[in-house]
């Protein structure tokens, strides 16, 4: 199943998630696989703008440590979905402490993107620039703002779910985020990026 | 719709022009981002393989077990009302200090009642509910695992009996009486509904029916609050409970060797296998155990070591002589590493819980300690002792002496230790 660029998290896995999680605490495979698909695509994103040095193994070692833990995880989808970047930052750190220096993030990212399937040659001509541009507006952002709209945008979380993977109050995660769209508006602005580039909401 | 969709709208609705242009530019970056290559690699195709077998429709199976579930809960209920009422039963007889259970926060002063006159012993006393609880279950797991039929349900009361309810006593011989009614009650609904349900379930019904009759059939239980009687336990502070108010000195650790164990070589699965039989408890768990350790990556924490560099170390202050040692504010040197440090010793502060201040020495026990180890592990993780600066003039003799008791130590002995070492 893919979820690429979609916004609802477990709907097309089923929509008692209590019951998906019972399934897969029983030791259902297809459960687990709901759950795998059903997150893989946003986590393997979240990974790879945060510099996992091989995203295809963090993201599968992330479910690894969840499934493992399947039972002692307590609450509901909005918690499941915390819980799994938990383990994702969790995983990073663990990667970062064994790493001397971090690869550079946007060489990764580059990298990572030359492997996304593309359409025609034009709107995958407009896709990069248009990436390629948010990643030298978010450049600009401090680490925490920037940690923060990973989590709202690649990772879809909610407000509330940023806060409790960052362990931080929610009003602290509502100013990060506000300081970091005006940054972003601020910065578009001054370079002047041609909406054209960009393309169309 | 998740949260974040409100971010793109608002920036898209917003006064700014260059919003629209924003929002556009992050969604392609985020569908840009999102990876639906990324594929399990073998060990979670085998996870996801793995289905266990179904007898009957999942549908069935999980109707079947909420009103297990829900009976196994009134039947526990019982047996925790009927252990409370036991309780308060036996106050009322004598045992003056019995009413610090029914609002003490504190295992301890439970401790204490063990030991007072007329002690309680409530496992002992319950032995027939139990035994009547595992009858149950057994009777309804058996039923249920072997693709239950209406034929060959079972008929609960012809197989367990009825519900022992335990004596409470004349002040709660009415909340008694109705208890064991609803008991019954529920037992006889339950032997009812049962045969009917593979039939039910078999014309399409969800089974909500055959569970709302089982529901209604006997009402709540009875609460023995609405009878005047206190409820023990109800007031205990489960959250707050502190392990130190055990009492582990009377705990009977049997042939366990606490003393000759062996941190180094610590094998949990080894100590498990070697703990005295009936130690554990039946369904124990080791993995689960061992999630209790967390993320803690031993093997990651040891690569951290490698990579340290002494540099990077917080200055330590010059140890010259084993007084020096009382003046360092070792408190204060850990907390000069940030979490971000690269040097292994950040994963220390992992520990959230350590205390390092309640750590004693006296208690360390050095009778097994391997010097040698001690330093070739220096030399593996700090790349030889060179880095290490401040330690011109000490008076190793006086440290050890310290550090071992002089009546034990022998700088000779030590010394024929580093014959081979390159120090």
């Amino acid at each position: 199943m893919s979820t690429t660029g979609s916004e609802a998290g477990f709907q097309a896995a089923t929509d008692d998630f209590e019951e998906l999680l019972a399934r897969a605490r029983g030791g259902s495979g297809r459960a687990l696989r709901d759950l795998y698909d059903s997150l893989s695509p946003q986590l393997a994103g979240y990974l790879r703008v945060r510099g996992a040095a091989d995203v295809g193994t963090a993201t599968n070692e992330v479910f690894h440590r969840a499934f493992d833990r399947l039972d002692r995880f307590k609450g509901g989808e909005s918690g499941f979905r915390s819980w799994i970047f938990t383990i994702a930052n969790n995983l990073l750190i663990d990667e970062h402490r064994k790493r001397v220096r971090r690869p550079n993030v946007v060489a990764s990212l580059d990298a990572a993107r030359h492997d996304v399937p593309g359409g025609d040659a034009e709107s995958e001509a407009i896709r990069n620039l248009t990436t390629a541009e948010v990643d030298r507006l978010l450049e600009t952002l401090t680490p925490n703002q920037r940690e923060v709209l990973h989590l709202r945008i690649i990772a879809g979380l909610t407000l509330a779910e940023t806060a409790e993977v960052l362990e931080r109050p929610l009003g602290a995660v509502k100013s990060l985020q506000h300081r970091a769209v005006a940054a972003l508006r601020s910065n578009l602005e001054r370079n002047r990026v041609s909406p054209n580039a960009i393309g169309t909401f | 719709m998740n949260e974040h969709n409100d971010l793109f709208d608002e920036l898209a609705a917003g006064d700014h022009p260059t919003d629209r242009t924003l929002a556009a530019g992050l969604r392609s970056w985020r569908d840009a981002n999102h990876d639906a290559t990324v594929v399990p690699d073998e060990r979670l195709e085998a996870r996801f393989s793995n289905e266990p077998p179904l007898p009957t429709p999942a549908r069935w199976r999980q109707w079947m077990q909420r009103p297990a579930i829900a009976f196994a809960a009134s039947f526990a209920a019982v047996l925790v009302l009927g252990a409370g009422a036991f309780a308060l039963v036996a106050r009322d007889s004598g045992v003056e200090d019995i009413a610090a259970t029914t609002s003490s926060s504190s295992v301890a002063s439970l401790a204490a009642i063990d030991d007072e006159p007329g002690e309680i012993d409530l496992p002992s006393d319950l032995t027939e509910q139990m035994s009547y609880g595992t009858c149950v279950l057994d009777e309804l797991t058996a039923w249920l695992t072997s693709g239950f039929s209406g034929d060959e349900a079972p008929h609960l009361t012809d197989s367990c009996g009825m519900p022992p309810i335990p004596d409470l006593g004349p002040e709660a011989a009415a909340f008694q009486e109705d208890l064991q009614a609803w008991s019954i009650c529920m037992v006889d609904a339950f032997d009812t509904v049962l045969p009917d349900l593979p039939d039910l379930l078999s014309k399409g019904h969800d089974g909500a029916d055959g569970f709302a009759e089982l529901e209604n059939a006997c009402g709540e239980p009875p609460d023995p609050r609405d009878y005047g009687l206190e409820l023990p336990f109800a007031d205990f502070d489960w959250e707050n409970l502190d392990p130190g108010m055990f009492n582990l000195e009377g705990f009977d650790f049997g042939e366990f060797d606490l003393e000759n164990f062996n941190l180094g070589d610590f094998n949990l699965d080894e100590l498990i296998e070697n703990l005295p039989e009936g130690f554990l408890p039946e369904d124990f768990d080791p993995d689960q155990l061992k999630s209790h350790f967390g993320d803690f990556d031993l093997e990651g924490f040891k690569l951290d070591l490698e990579s340290c560099d002494p540099a990077d170390l917080p200055e330590l202050g010059d140890i010259n002589s084993l007084e020096d040692l009382e003046d360092i504010d070792f408190k204060a040197w850990f907390e000069e590493f940030d979490g971000e440090s690269l040097c292994g010793i950040a994963g220390i502060l992992d520990f959230d819980d350590f205390d390092l201040e309640g750590l004693n020495l006296d208690d360390l026990n050095l009778d097994s300690f391997d010097l040698e180890q001690m330093f070739s592990d220096l030399e593996t993780q700090f790349g030889g002792l060179e880095g290490f600066e401040g330690f011109e003039g000490l008076n190793l003799e006086e440290l050890l002496g310290g550090l071992l008791g002089d009546g034990e130590f022998d700088l000779d002995t030590l010394l024929d230790g580093f014959a081979d070492q390159d120090v």
